[in-house]
């Protein structure tokens, strides 16, 4: 299939699913995720690691601080991804 | 191809709330932009539909090449992480989507300014946005644009453990908006899904983690290689089992060294521009981009450049080829593939030859017939 709409007419039955993919959608961003509570909560094992996290810095362009958790069989650490992101995100 | 000026819809914002889009105007100043729209024949887009696939054939012989003849070099991936990205590409793991920057004017091949492979955004807009405007204002008109469909198709397609779990860095807009929709998708397809940000993914000594402790089979990254192998649990992808999308061989046509090495094995392609890891191979009409920048920041063309915090990491020499300037803007084609197959595109233009991040997106729409 080269083009949309034909694909798209028989795939999402002429636009009436489209409608309720974004509503789907909208009730993603509203509803908050597991995750957001649980920060919210610093008893939970889900916060991070204290002590042993930390974003790590930067090293050498392509390796990163030696300061990396390995965390515990228990809990793990956190914080170990992100220390790279700019002010304009991951995307592109 | 032609810029048509229309008039906007009265209720475009509101519209555009309604459908979540939530940076449909940065800082005051419009992203989504329905004063301008892209016509194109049914002709045209064939053209583009057929470049996009022959550069993505070329990309993919390119990175054969490079796993084959251990071309790392070319493309900026140093030796200590090249093994998990030769890993990545002998598995076949699949890629998801990428899109393609290419220049075109209607005339003459388009060509290939560089591949967005690893986290391309601008894809709600392309996939729903523009389709929604589409419905509206050119009901009687097509859009090349099967994204959303051909997503959920792909999630199907791709056989990986569940649940899957989607990540972008913390508090961003735009990356969360762009993994809400691909989440969207995924749930589409019948996967179970749920969201994690970059920030939070855990090590706990043999596996990457959720918040609850469980194991991350599989991960949607909003969040490039190049950063991911860069930091500090960078040192654990090649031990951990978790399956990742992009998949890490999604680092070499990321790379602008991908230019280099595919201008090397297929000199003088229609689709390509010269291109080389030296400087002024080319002359002085050439435009110097890092390895790993993004949203057009460091670039240096003969007539102005951009700042930004890359090209430490080395830079790729382009041959200049200006965007073409329709009435004072300058237009780049996002082509889309997903699972390495053509499906839309997007438009976004700027009143510099430079595509950033403050670029408007605006629609488009092809007429039937040929």
């Amino acid at each position: 299939m080269r083009r949309g709409t034909s694909l798209s007419l028989a795939l999402l039955g002429g636009g009436v699913a489209f409608a309720g993919m974004a509503t789907e959608l909208g009730s993603h961003a509203r509803q908050g995720d597991c995750q957001v509570q649980r920060q919210q909560d610093p008893t939970k094992p889900c916060a991070p690691s204290t002590g042993s996290g930390g974003s790590g810095g930067h090293g050498s362009f392509w390796h990163g601080s030696s300061t990396a958790s390995t965390g515990t069989a228990s809990f793990s650490a956190r914080g170990g991804f992100g220390a790279s992101a700019g002010a304009h995100g991951g995307g592109e | 191809m032609r810029r048509q000026s229309l008039t906007p819809r009265n209720d475009w914002r509101e519209r555009a709330a309604a459908l979540d889009f939530a940076f449909a105007e940065i800082a005051g100043e419009p992203y989504w932009d329905e004063t301008t729209a892209y016509v194109f024949t049914a002709a045209e887009i064939d053209r583009l539909d057929d470049a996009t696939a022959e550069i993505e054939r070329l990309c993919r012989l390119a990175c054969d090449h490079a796993v084959t003849h251990d071309r790392h070099a070319i493309l900026g991936i140093p030796e200590s992480v090249w093994p998990i990205i030769k890993t990545s590409w002998k598995r076949g793991e699949a890629s998801l989507y990428g899109r393609l920057d290419l220049c075109w004017d209607g005339t003459g091949p388009p060509k290939l300014l560089e591949y967005n492979a690893d986290t391309p955004t601008a894809l709600y807009e392309a996939a729903v946005i523009q389709w929604e405007w589409l419905t509206i204002v050119q009901p009687s008109a097509d859009q090349f644009n099967s994204l959303h469909e051909a997503l959920i198709v792909a999630w199907k397609s791709l056989r990986i453990k569940t649940p899957v779990h989607f990540a972008a860095i913390r508090d961003h807009t735009e990356d969360r908006l762009t993994v809400d929709y691909l989440r969207d998708t995924a749930i589409q397809a019948g996967l179970v899904t749920s969201f994690l940000t970059i920030e939070d993914i855990g090590w706990n000594g043999h596996r990457f983690t959720d918040l609850q402790e469980k194991p991350v089979e599989t991960i949607f990254k909003l969040y490039p290689w190049d950063w991911l192998l860069k930091d500090s649990f960078g040192r654990h992808i090649a031990d951990a089992p978790t399956r990742w999308i992009e998949p890490a061989w999604r680092l070499m046509p990321a790379s602008k060294g991908m230019l280099a090495l595919l201008w090397e094995l297929f000199p003088d392609h229609p689709n390509l521009l010269p291109a080389f890891r030296e400087p002024n191979r080319i002359g002085v009409m050439q435009v110097q981009k890092p390895l790993f920048g993004r949203e057009g920041a460091n670039i240096e063309t003969p007539f102005l450049s951009t700042q930004g915090t890359y090209g430490a990491e080395g830079y790729v020499w382009q041959q200049y080829h200006e965007l073409p300037c329709f009435d004072g803007r300058y237009p780049v084609i996002g082509s889309w593939l997903i699972a390495g197959t053509p499906h839309g595109m997007g438009i976004r233009e700027d009143a510099s030859p430079i595509t950033q991040d403050t670029s408007r997106f605006v629609p488009h729409y092809f007429l039937p017939g040929p």
